[in-house]
């Protein structure tokens, strides 16, 4: 397949109307990139100011604002570079944020409720917080009625937040399970496959973005069959990969003895079940290729296994960048009144070995913002 | 006892011997009613899964219960004598975190590193051992908080970050944690080895004649000299070591450790523990009866998938037959028609119970006290002392 090459197939030419600028996704990851290395140097361009200095408000930035940040998830180091993103932008127009995050195991409806419910006792300016359950949307809607300016970060479902006016910066889960499936599924074609189960693990069974992703994986696979008479069906495992990743692959190994010379592919949910995957192929000493692995996420458990070949592709969130546009949002909403976007999707990067230099580039910028606010490097 | 009915409570009272006979009759059907699910079961995904019945995916069932089996094993001991821990879960994380980053951050000696895990779960036990024996806070209580503690120290010391151990890494470490003799893998010789020496020093040390006894009738132990105190702390510092050891083994395993490691475990471990027919109130259970209930666990994690259940209706099948064989246990316990059929029920043991010997229930109130007391504060008796 070429760089200009669809994953269905088609030529990128195809359906583009004349006119219509066309990235591949190599440019479009270093556009990604290069965005997110802007908004680094950003306030350097606007205030003349480091982007780790403490910023004291100033009038051409309007009144000091809070945001109060109301997570869970936080054992997972993805969502820290949200919080590093968040409070950069925060920074940088001289804002506070302040943290009410769970660190629990077993993240659940209720531990997000009181985590909201903290957020908003402070009275803050702005509440930011992530629709991992369906109760996050009454709280933000009491929240709003308060006179909080609220935000989703990280995850919310699209439809949801257009439809309730509520802004939200992070990935579009079905879109981008679409794109993983496709992928897949066309890297499958390109190797003389036409059926087969692609396999998925769900370490969270109930979670949004983990069973959106699901669906748009399956959904991928499905146009994909499509449009190329391809056979590719779907399978999920329950695999527990957030809590024990021994048992995990154990589970794994035992899926696959079940699915024997069906199985043709891992398609990787999240940080923890891709992390799974790769140690079930290094366990089973795969190698490179031999089996199609694409998942969601980069992080350190995830691009070193890019980097050898042995994923082919994940589904990049940028963190940071979703945590940075929360934060810039926000203050463009309440202190210049100017509102640029409902939903911004993050989460588009398509990275493959061939261009996971670039998320290092990316990853090394913020792994110093990360010291610098006393976040694990 | 062929299958592994170790022993209950030794009595301290004139009624003892019929107090004795009647639970031992009780324990022995239990463990032959849950040895029967196993088998049932295991017979079951033998024939209806496909690839069940092989060398191969047999020894990685045993690999899936290897870890819940080790831990299982010494809170055999912590529940008959008692108390439990919740803790394990917590304390297999933090272990693990700290292995890896000894080695990753700290460059220290992959095997120094290891024995420093251990060492910090024995530590962990000998806290939760002395606040529980010593200040007389519930286990239940002081374990709930070391789950939440350790959980978060574990999060603290990673940063949220799982911990690599060098991909050249190398060391001998790495096999004992997961290489194998004669194609069987280290972990399930780790688990023979604990329940071989579990079950010998329950069933014919000193020792383990007075875990029963301080479970079974912690006043009446100690009327008999034992220290009932030390025998629950050595049983607590037992759960913390195998709950480190464990930790050090998945890290030499998988060369990472995330810090959600071992969420839940601790219920994995205690559901073996009580499908396995250790008594909750303490004083009864064997070793044995732990494995078979975790490899019913195992069973079920690995028969399920290879019968290509929908993922989501896993964790409903297990809990169902949970359910089923802890209803199983309850109706042998309280006699009726299965337990005649076993031949244990009620009319059964008075059968075998000599004439002129009084009933089980007549047994003293100090001796039924203790048995509401288990997990939670020593009775007033046992504080004064």
């Amino acid at each position: 397949m070429s760089d200009n090459t669809r994953i269905d197939g088609k030529h990128r030419d195809d359906d583009a109307a004349p006119g219509t600028p066309r990235l591949d996704r190599a440019s479009l990851l270093a556009l990604t990139g290069a965005a997110t290395a802007g908004a680094l140097a950003l306030p350097q361009l606007a205030f003349g100011e480091s982007t780790r200095s403490a910023v004291s408000p100033s009038t051409n930035r309007g009144p000091a604002k809070t945001i109060a940040v109301g997570f869970i998830y936080g054992a997972n180091p993805s969502v820290t570079d949200i919080f590093v993103g968040l409070r950069n932008a925060a920074e940088l127009v001289g804002w506070k944020t302040k943290l009410f995050v769970s660190y629990a195991n077993a993240e659940s409806a209720l531990t997000l409720e009181k985590e909201i419910e903290q957020a908003i006792t402070v009275k803050p300016d702005v509440l930011i917080t992530g629709m991992w359950y369906p109760n996050a949307q009454p709280l933000m809607l009491k929240a709003r009625k308060q006179g909080i300016y609220v935000m989703a970060a990280n995850v919310a479902d699209p439809a949801t937040v257009t439809k309730l006016g509520i802004p939200f910066a992070g990935q579009d889960f079905v879109a981008a399970g679409e794109t993983l499936g496709q992928a897949i599924a066309g890297e499958l074609l390109k190797r003389g496959k036409k059926d087969g189960v692609i396999l998925s693990g769900n370490g969270a069974p109930g979670a949004l973005p983990i069973e959106q992703r699901i669906q748009g994986i399956k959904q991928g696979t499905q146009k994909f069959n499509k449009a190329n008479g391809t056979n590719f069906s779907n399978d999920t495992l329950n695999d527990q990969s957030p809590v024990d990743l021994g048992k995990s692959v154990l589970l794994y190994k035992t899926k696959l003895t079940q699915l024997g010379k069906k199985f043709v592919a891992f398609a990787g949910t999240g940080t923890e079940t891709g992390t799974a995957n790769i140690k079930v192929a290094q366990t089973l000493g795969w190698k490179p290729g031999q089996y199609i692995i694409g998942t969601f996420d980069t992080g350190p458990s995830i691009n070193p296994a890019i980097r050898s070949g042995l994923v082919q592709f994940a589904m990049d969130q940028q963190f940071f960048l979703s945590g940075l546009m929360s934060g810039f949002h926000a203050w463009l909403a309440v202190n210049r009144m100017f509102t640029p976007l409902t939903v911004y999707n993050t989460g588009s990067a398509y990275v493959t070995p061939k261009t996971i230099g670039q998320v290092d580039t990316r990853d090394a910028a913020v792994a110093q913002l990360r010291k610098a606010y006393g976040f694990k490097v | 006892m062929s299958v592994g009915i170790d022993r209950v409570a030794p009595a301290a009272s004139p009624g003892a011997r019929s107090v004795r006979s009647a639970p031992t009759y009780v324990a022995l059907a239990q463990q032959i009613g849950i040895t029967a699910v196993a088998v049932v079961l295991f017979i079951v995904f033998s024939v209806r899964a496909e690839n069940f019945l092989t060398v191969s995916n047999l020894l990685d069932v045993l690999r899936l219960v290897s870890f819940t089996a080790i831990v299982g094993v010494a809170m055999t001991f912590l529940f008959i004598a008692g108390e439990f821990d919740i803790s394990v879960g917590s304390t297999f994380g933090l272990t693990a975190v700290v292995m890896a980053e000894l080695v990753s951050s700290s460059g220290v000696d992959i095997w120094a590193a290891a024995f420093c895990a251990v060492a910090l779960g024995t530590c962990i036990g000998l806290i939760n051992g002395l606040v529980t024996t010593r200040l007389g806070v519930p286990s239940f209580i002081v374990t709930l908080g070391m789950l939440s503690l350790l959980r978060g120290l574990a999060l603290v010391i990673s940063g949220g970050f799982p911990p690599e151990l060098p991909s050249d890494a190398k060391s001998r470490f790495f096999s004992v944690a997961n290489g194998t003799v004669l194609g069987i893998p280290a972990q399930v010789l780790w688990m023979v080895g604990f329940i071989v020496v579990g079950i010998l020093v329950l069933r014919t040390t000193t020792f383990g004649a007075h875990v029963y006894a301080t479970g079974g009738n912690v006043v009446a132990a100690r009327a008999s000299g034992i220290n009932t105190r030390r025998i629950k702390l050595v049983c607590f510092v037992l759960t913390g070591a195998s709950a480190g050891l464990i930790g050090a083994l998945e890290t030499g395993w998988l060369k990472t450790a995330p810090p959600t490691t071992g969420g839940g475990f601790e219920l994995e471990v205690i559901g073996a523990v009580v499908i396995g027919g250790v008594a909750l109130y303490g004083g009864e259970g064997s070793v044995f009866g732990t494995f078979i209930g975790a490899a019913i666990l195992g069973m079920l994690d690995n028969g399920i998938v290879l019968l290509g259940v929908q993922a989501n209706w896993t964790q409903v099948v297990i809990g169902a037959i949970i359910v089923v064989a802890a209803s199983l246990d309850v109706m042998i316990r309280r006699g009726g028609k299965l337990a005649s059929v076993l031949g244990v029920g009620s009319e059964a043991i008075r059968a075998r119970r000599p004439a002129g010997r009084p009933e089980p229930a007549a047994a003293t109130p100090a001796q039924a006290e203790p048995r509401t007391k288990v997990g939670g504060a020593p009775s007033s008796k046992e504080e004064s002392r």
